[in-house]
């Protein structure tokens, strides 16, 4: 896990400096220089998150994605694909998870810079390889945010993440790593995890792998 | 078998293909690419084959030899001779020939006379280092051994042979890469990129050809170092003996060949397929006119803020990614930080 070239955190877990995008790009960058995801996971916190970037920040990053609103939602969903194209100007990758996607259609406009996550086994949908698939032949340019603990709680063998990496491993853009707790909360990664999910990681070494929750110390 | 193992065939043509169907994706711009240059070789080789004297080549270098070509390549030809036969009739006239079918609608080869002119290539293996060993002399010999394709003749077999010969001809040893040769082509990458400042430096910083210089750092010039670096460092396997025919075998094909090659020897399928699928893409956008346009048009000031540049960034980002796992997160690791970092 440490050897990876490209770690970075998740902004999502550091909920101590929410909506203070400065600090949270410096605790971000405490953990590695190489990638960081900027989590707007409530909707209130996306235009903040789009004003700061349009600012042009210098950032230490040499990747970086962003994790659009996946609760709060208020917003027509044609007005928040505006904000997320907007937001897809300053990042790599702008992560979306399938169950708040209405009309996955109306996503196209962000092209490649569109990260579909796999979600866990509490979701409706977008769990496994066949239902990542309806979405991507709605967006055929978009890229897969492969969740490997979200995977490893769909199918503890790991089998279905096998068959989502085979399926759609030349469109992924980056991991997200961590273990779940009961709640399927995002914890630090436990050393059953780390080799549980370590063969499948082997296969996404030139990506950035983003943590949901600081490494163990 | 193990990854990297010594069995492994010598020769990566094809490995782009193989890699493709391993991965089940395709790089149909490269296949177009490559298409193209195929049907120009063709043609410009039967063109030129009468009018070529027994002991010269006309060799085309860049996009030509490396089958990226597109409707907007430029024709970088030369003519290798041996010593003292650069000013003779016989290839006055060829090089006449040369430039009639090249030399047309902005395509010539760049005007520092590298290349669209006769050289003699003895020196290409002679002056390796010190003065002699020029801006000229080096970016020759490292072309003709890295990306260059015969028309006509076969001087330019011989040629790389004796280059090749030159770096291996002392010190190098079982099992490991030939340090001078892998020295020569880290020199020349880095060469490559300080020019590209001292060139940005002297236009006054609103250079038209910048914007398009540093696109193709990131990617085409890039992948050629890479494409030199991996047989280099992938002696590792091999005996002393064996390493020539090796670094022949691997040198004869494309740059883009080696790679696949490289990532397949190492099991490293999807990687290497996002990898050069980002490779695959930037051909994409330089086969199309409306974005080679949108490019011409941008200068230092402007680059940021530009779509266009923005996709060059984002592929160039994958294709460093894709290659640094290649490097340094596989079991070429080792040997990567070893031979590459000090």
């Amino acid at each position: 896990m440490r050897d990876h070239l490209a770690v970075g955190a998740s902004t999502g877990y550091m909920s101590g400096h929410r909506g203070d995008w400065d600090a949270l790009a410096r605790t971000a960058a405490e953990e590695s220089l190489g990638a960081v995801e900027l989590s707007a996971l409530s909707e209130p916190e996306l235009p903040g998150l789009v004003d700061w970037l349009d600012a042009g920040p210098s950032l230490p990053f040499r990747w970086v994605a962003a994790h659009g609103p996946t609760k709060g939602r208020e917003m027509p969903e044609a007005d928040l694909v505006v904000v997320l194209a907007r937001l897809a100007l300053h990042v790599e990758a702008v992560v979306v998870h399938p169950d708040t996607m209405g009309d996955a259609a109306l996503y196209r406009p962000l092209g490649a810079k569109l990260a579909v996550e796999n979600m866990d086994s509490r979701k409706p949908m977008g769990q496994r390889a066949h239902q990542l698939q309806q979405i991507f032949d709605e967006l055929p340019e978009a890229r897969l945010c492969f969740d490997i603990a979200h995977a490893g709680a769909v199918d503890p063998s790991m089998a279905e993440g096998e068959r989502i990496l085979e399926q759609f491993g030349s469109r992924l853009s980056h991991v997200h790593v961590s273990s779940l707790d009961e709640s399927s909360h995002h914890v630090s990664l436990t050393q059953d995890d780390e080799e549980r999910f370590g063969s499948l990681l082997d296969r996404c070494r030139d990506v950035p792998w983003i943590l949901e929750a600081p490494l163990r110390r | 078998m193990d990854p990297g193992s010594a069995a492994a065939p010598l020769s990566p043509a094809g490995s782009l293909d193989d890699l493709a169907g391993r991965a089940g994706v395709t790089f149909a711009h490269l296949d177009e690419a490559r298409d193209l240059a195929a049907r120009r070789i063709a043609d410009a080789s039967g063109a030129l084959a009468a009018a070529t004297p027994d002991d010269v080549s006309v060799v085309m270098y860049g996009s030509w030899a490396r089958g990226e070509m597109t409707e907007a390549s430029d024709n970088d030809w030369a003519i290798l001779t041996p010593d003292g036969r650069t000013d003779d009739e016989d290839v006055n006239a060829l090089a006449e020939t040369c430039q009639a079918l090249f030399n047309e609608d902005g395509k010539a080869p760049g005007a520092q006379d590298i290349f669209g002119v006769p050289f003699a290539w003895p020196k290409l293996a002679d002056a390796i280092g010190l003065e002699e060993d020029d801006n000229a002399n080096l970016t020759r010999r490292m072309l003709t051994l890295l990306e260059s394709v015969a028309l006509t003749g076969e001087a330019v077999d011989e040629c790389r042979g004796t280059i090749l010969d030159r770096y291996l001809r002392r010190g190098v040893k079982n099992h490991r890469p030939p340090r001078f040769l892998l020295n020569d082509v880290i020199r020349y990458w880095r060469t490559i990129c300080v020019d590209f400042e001292g060139k940005h430096k002297t236009s006054g910083g609103d250079d038209p050809k910048w914007v398009m210089r540093n696109a193709k750092l990131r990617t085409s010039r890039k992948l050629l170092f890479a494409g030199g670096l991996l047989p280099v460092l992938f002696c590792r396997l091999r005996e002393l003996d064996e390493i020539p025919t090796f670094l022949s075998e691997q040198l004869a094909a494309r740059p883009v060949d080696r790679i696949a090659w490289a990532f397949l020897e190492l099991g490293l399928v999807s990687e290497g397929a996002r990898c050069l699928s980002a490779y695959d893409e930037w051909i994409s956008m330089l086969q199309d006119p409306a974005f080679r346009a949108a490019m011409a048009a941008l200068r230092a000031s402007t680059r940021d803020d530009s779509a266009e540049f923005a996709r060059v960034r984002s592929a160039g980002e994958r294709l460093h990614s894709g290659l640094t796992a290649l490097l340094f997160e596989s079991p070429l690791g080792p040997e990567s930080t070893k031979y590459l970092v000090l």
